[in-house]
């Protein structure tokens, strides 16, 4: 059929498999706008170019698995006007009538239902296994953890916005399979004939969304997995400024990461993330001994860009202590906050005031619960 | 599949069975006399055909005669005869109630 056009395209069905009048409107719409189907692989259907017609196109589930279309059943189609165009997804036969006089395909809506028996298992079986599918992925996400995910999960929302919007929008168009599937034999069973035509853009326009979803996803995915591995580090970051001068910022290594591949603990071979965070930092280290007794500071004063990256600073330092004693919230005036914890001896602390944050790990005699007053005294 | 079995007959599968009545008939075959029978009443689509004939086949209702070439010819069993009977006498139960009690 295709020969006698000019030119061809494929498209996915817009109402899923099941939204049977959603699309029958689709082809016929198409062939008055002179594309007729002539070809169909799972749920895309082949379109060639010719003259606007008036046809209609039916959808007439199969009784079986693979069902086989026997040539006097073809025949008595051809007999009332129906030509045979193609399986459709594995469920469907796609039949035209350019005809108008030609009665419909199905004239009792009792009996359509029946031929649907074997469709409404198997769609309620699809969507309970894409359903699983969907769950593991998302579990295998959440657990196993990728490459993409160390480096980007903080810098670049995009992966995750892409996988949310794409589980929620096939959920979405599972839900609204099954309802429709539901609905329609509902009717059909209730002796009501099919309602022709019936919108479809919406639809379409969330399948679009759930291709477009899963194509950004599994791309950035790949990204993530085969980048050269001595450029994986600031990917989307970059610690340089435009005239390629060093900026101030922190720089993230994700030695966990390297722990699990069994690599070398080295800068240079590390998953690394530039933080911009801190603007200024500035980290003093003192060693004494008093009495014999050495005492440790380590004392790390930055400068934030903004409150909220206070809060993600200090929760990224208790993470860092995540072993340690539990912090203890202590209230101090001057402070907006004044945690603490140790760890049989040593103490770290924590005092924040607006965008400043200070970070003490300290071994020694004093107990830093005593001397908020003073750290408050060195911020702000 | 497990289906069920028929215990009420639709206009369409009422008029297909009793195509079948009296004598053997292909699928265009039956699409004419039901036509011819009901003066274009009670339209039949090749999609409501086929369904029905597969599944009175299956339900033993009817059975395959003849293939010849592409025509495949249809009969009657006993078994469908006494499923048309039935049918009858319930369509025969109903206008008898509705013309006692609905006139």
């Amino acid at each position: 059929m295709s020969e006698q056009y000019d030119w061809a395209y494929d498209a996915l069905l817009p109402g899923g498999l099941y939204d049977v009048a959603a699309n029958e409107t689709w082809l016929e719409n198409r062939a008055k706008e002179g594309f007729h189907a002539f070809r169909a692989m799972g749920s895309r259907i082949y379109f060639a170019k010719g003259e606007s017609a008036e046809i209609r196109y039916r959808l007439q589930p199969m009784l079986k698995e693979k069902e086989t279309l026997e040539q006097d059943r073809v025949e008595l189609y051809r007999s009332l006007g129906w030509e045979y165009v193609d399986a459709v997804g594995g469920v469907f036969h796609l039949w035209r009538c350019e005809n108008p006089a030609a009665p419909e395909l199905d004239t009792d809506p009792v009996v359509q239902a029946d031929g649907y028996r074997y469709l409404k298992k198997r769609m309620l079986r699809s969507a309970a296994i894409e359903g699983m599918i969907l769950l593991a992925i998302l579990l295998l996400s959440v657990t196993a953890g990728t490459v993409l995910r160390n480096v980007l999960r903080d810098s670049l929302p995009l992966e995750s916005l892409l996988w949310l919007t794409a589980v929620v929008c096939f959920t979405l168009l599972e839900a609204v399979n099954v309802r429709t599937m539901l609905r329609f034999l509902k009717h059909l069973k209730g002796g009501e004939e099919i309602h022709r035509p019936r919108p479809y853009r919406r639809r379409q326009w969330l399948q679009r969304a759930v291709v477009f979803c899963w194509a950004g996803f599994i791309i950035l995915q790949a990204v993530g997995l085969f980048w050269p591995a001595g450029n994986r580090d600031m990917i989307g970051w970059s610690d340089m400024a435009n005239d390629r001068t060093p900026k101030a910022g922190t720089i993230y290594l994700d030695l966990e990461h390297m722990a699990e591949q069994g690599q070398e603990m080295r800068f240079e071979v590390a998953l690394r993330k530039f933080h911009e965070l801190a603007p200024s930092v500035t980290q003093v280290r003192m060693r004494a001994s008093e009495g014999g007794i050495g005492v440790t500071a380590d004392t790390t004063h930055y400068v934030l860009l903004s409150g909220r990256f206070s809060e993600t600073l200090v929760n990224d330092i208790r993470y860092a202590y995540r072993n340690w004693e539990p912090f203890e919230e202590i209230p101090v005036s001057g402070l907006d906050r004044f945690l603490l914890s140790t760890d049989n001896g040593p103490q770290v602390a924590i005092a924040v005031k607006g965008v400043e944050v200070l970070e003490i790990v300290y071994g020694g005699d004093t107990d830093l619960r005593t001397q908020g007053a003073y750290f408050a005294a060195l911020l702000g | 599949m497990a289906k069920e079995p028929l215990k009420v007959l639709t206009e369409s599968m009422f008029y297909v069975l009793l195509s079948l009545m009296h004598s053997e008939r292909c699928g265009t075959e039956i699409v004419q006399y039901v036509s011819d029978t009901t003066a274009d009443r009670v339209p039949l689509g090749p999609g409501t055909l086929y369904t029905i004939l597969a599944k009175f086949e299956e339900e033993g209702l009817i059975r395959e005669t003849a293939v010849e070439g592409r025509r495949r010819t249809y009969a009657i069993t006993e078994r469908g005869k006494g499923m048309f009977r039935r049918e009858l006498n319930r369509l025969r139960q109903c206008v008898a109630d509705g013309e006692r009690e609905g006139e």
